[in-house]
């Protein structure tokens, strides 16, 4: 395959947010109000952490049917054990922590992950599950169909790579923030996105290839 | 910079982590090879893939239904995460002394067992109560293997403290429903003795394993050095660990790679 080395090779991708600050917590005043026996301010949180608990439950379990019910058994345990959450660490952090165990639970439950993800794989060849948003004009054809390779290949990572890549790279968390929802050293949670990113590049080779040959830069 | 190296960095150089000296090297290679740079091309393709994908669309009815869920009473805590708090709260392991510990934790584990079944909640203390507390579930070892350290009632957010260490492995086998072996504090006294369940990593990555010597402290090093030797021949993993090391960790990791060797091997072969 031949590349063309230029600048655009040797451009960075940065985070995408700044870094954490705890003491800050923009939920603050809602959890007080919680805690204090205010339901109406325990909808909120839920209104506000709905999109990011679903998306990466939905990356973690591959389907939108168990995203969902996933979804509601996170809030659910927020619920029930929102009280022990003491406010050391952003609240965001710990929804996704109940998230990430939610998930992990879950597939441990369901187990037999070889038949789930051919049944995913077969759900997506006919269309189902996959994301609704529209796709720009600009998309490709082929993009499209590699975003849905994307999405598969993701399914098949195991899940202590897929975790910290999908809070990382999809969710957009900063390493510490991933390292808290974890606790992992952050130099752990690095290697271990990178080591996610080459998987899923190896896993994605020939479709890369027809990509850089589609779209010559 | 050879290609091992920059193969290796290629993420630290994405995200703008190289120090500005290694950047420069890291081009000058680039500059000269296509292989390196059209793997360069992919990762950064692969990230952008990534990125980009379309957000699912949430359910639309999604917080309605929590919220009557919650409403029917759903959301209260059941019984069992009663009983896992307190026993959670009495840690048996941290205040009785460790045959008491050890005999109270394989009764209850037994009995647990014998009369109900692994899967009553209640009886199958740390990973319910960690998963309750918002904790990623220690209990998950198959799947997750990496996870499984997570020191008990660790606030979020909060490091990993010499004590956690030091509290972990008897932890551990209460999880793997063994009998707590009596673990001398002083002998996890390290916050760093944490990461040695970390051994998938260290022994992979010739970096972390140099990062992880250093942190020890001097006179556990050669304990430190032994368990990996020990895990890495497990593995058969002795040879490509010290080769790692001397090619990619500089001089102070082939300095490392002739002390691993000498552990691993003792015989001298």
């Amino acid at each position: 395959m031949s590349t063309s080395v230029g600048h655009q090779i040797v451009e960075r991708i940065p985070s995408r947010r700044p870094a954490v600050d705890s003491a800050a917590d923009p939920d603050a005043e809602l959890i007080a109000r919680w805690h204090a026996g205010d339901q109406a301010a325990f909808e909120t949180l839920v209104r506000n952490y709905q999109d990011r608990v679903y998306r990466l439950l939905y990356r973690m379990l591959g389907s939108a049917a168990d995203a969902e019910d996933a979804s509601q058994e996170t809030f659910l345990n927020l619920h029930r054990h929102g009280h022990r959450f003491r406010g050391d660490a952003r609240f965001s952090t710990f929804v996704y922590r109940v998230a990430a165990n939610t998930a992990l639970n879950r597939r441990r439950t369901l187990g037999r992950t070889r038949a789930r993800i051919e049944k995913l794989a077969e759900r997506q060849a006919t269309g189902h599950d996959l994301p609704e948003a529209p796709p720009g004009p600009e998309q490709s054809t082929l993009r499209r169909e590699l975003q849905r390779q994307v999405h598969e290949a993701l399914a098949t990572l195991p899940d202590k790579l897929r975790l910290p890549l999908v809070l990382f790279d999809i969710e957009g968390l900063p390493y510490a923030e991933v390292s808290d929802v974890l606790g992992l050293a952050e130099g752990t949670v690095k290697s271990r996105i990178h080591r996610a990113r080459n998987a899923l590049r190896d896993r994605l080779a020939p479709e890369l290839e027809a990509l850089a040959t589609e779209s010559p830069s | 910079m050879n290609h091992p190296e920059v193969r290796r960095r290629m993420g630290e150089y994405l995200q703008g982590d190289l120090p500005l000296a290694q950047r420069a090297l890291f081009d000058a290679h680039l500059d000269g090879c296509e292989a390196c740079a059209a793997d360069l091309h992919a990762l950064r393709e692969t990230v952008h893939l990534l990125r980009d994908l379309p957000s699912p669309e949430v359910p639309p009815h999604l917080a309605d239904r929590i919220v009557a869920r919650i409403e029917d009473g759903e959301g209260r805590a059941r019984w069992w995460d009663g009983l896992a708090a307190f026993w959670d709260w009495i840690d048996p392991a941290r205040y009785l002394p460790p045959l008491a510990a050890a005999s109270l934790t394989s009764a209850v584990l037994i009995v647990g067992v014998r009369d109900y079944g692994w899967q009553i909640p209640g009886t199958l203390p740390p990973a319910s109560v960690e998963q309750a507390d918002g904790f990623v579930d220690s209990g998950r070892l198959e799947e997750a293997p990496d996870l499984r350290m997570q020191p008990r009632l660790r606030p979020p957010g909060r490091a990993v403290t010499a004590s956690d260490a030091a509290e972990e492995p008897a932890r551990r086998m209460r999880v793997l429903g063994a009998a707590p072996a009596a673990q001398p504090a002083a002998a996890l006294e390290s916050a760093a003795a944490l990461e040695l369940v970390e051994e998938a990593d260290v022994i992979d990555d010739p970096h972390l394993f140099l990062e992880r010597y250093r942190a020890l402290q001097e006179e556990r090093r050669a304990a430190w050095l032994a368990q990996m030797a020990e895990r890495a021949a497990r593995g058969r993993k002795v040879e490509a660990v010290a080769r790692r090391l001397r090619e990619d960790a500089g001089p102070e990791g082939r300095a490392l790679a002739e002390q691993f060797e000498a552990v691993a091997y003792p015989a001298g072969r």
